[in-house]
């Protein structure tokens, strides 16, 4: 797999965005999570029910590196729902918890594409 | 290469000012997960990402460095 440019995983990723309406980009795979706060998130998708997507950021260091520097947040998971930037696991859980986070969630899966 | 309690209090009130409360927890005793309370009026009127993200600037060094691996956030605003 040659190298990726920065330019170009910065376009995947903000195609990806665009083109899911719930993603989280985690440290690992979907069904294996590497870390207890990636593996936290899918629970939270798992729980709910809903269609959600996932890109592992070990996929390379320099994929790691772009993602926080576009949402300019340190750390891993980040969530998005609708192309907005959510937060990372104390964010999506607290908003799981209010219940906030169900209604962005009903809200993006009604808009239409 | 860890952070100590001492060290997280000091950057978190020097980065926001005017901070009530900071309660830190070492979650592995590592001194590289903390979960980090904060409270303060800072907060109050901001949405929960940009009162996060007012925490994490204020660590922004530990972060960068991978002194610190992980962080749980609780933001509480509380009137001045």
């Amino acid at each position: 797999m040659s190298q990726k440019s920065k330019e170009e995983i910065l376009e995947e990723i903000k195609k990806d965005i665009q083109n899911h309406k719930i993603i989280a980009f985690i440290k690992g795979e979907k069904l294996m999570p590497v870390c207890g706060y990636s593996r936290t998130v899918v629970n939270i998708f798992h729980q709910l029910g809903v269609p959600f997507e996932t890109r592992n950021v070990l996929q390379s260091e320099e994929y790691l590196r772009t993602l926080k520097e576009y949402t300019q947040w340190p750390t891993t998971p980040q969530v998005f729902i609708n192309g907005e930037f959510i937060g990372g696991c104390d964010i999506t859980l607290e908003l799981y918890e209010s219940g906030e986070l169900q209604k962005k969630i009903e809200k993006a899966l009604q808009a239409e594409n | 290469m860890s952070a100590s309690i001492e060290e997280i209090q000091s950057c978190v009130r020097e980065a926001l000012g005017d901070v009530r409360e900071v309660i830190v927890e070492d979650l592995t005793g590592g001194g590289d997960h903390f979960r980090i309370q904060v409270h303060s009026p800072v907060f109050v009127g901001k949405p929960l990402l940009e009162q996060h993200r007012l925490v994490q600037s204020a660590l922004r060094s530990f972060l960068d460095s991978g002194k610190i691996h992980a962080i749980e956030v609780k933001t509480v605003p509380i009137e001045s």
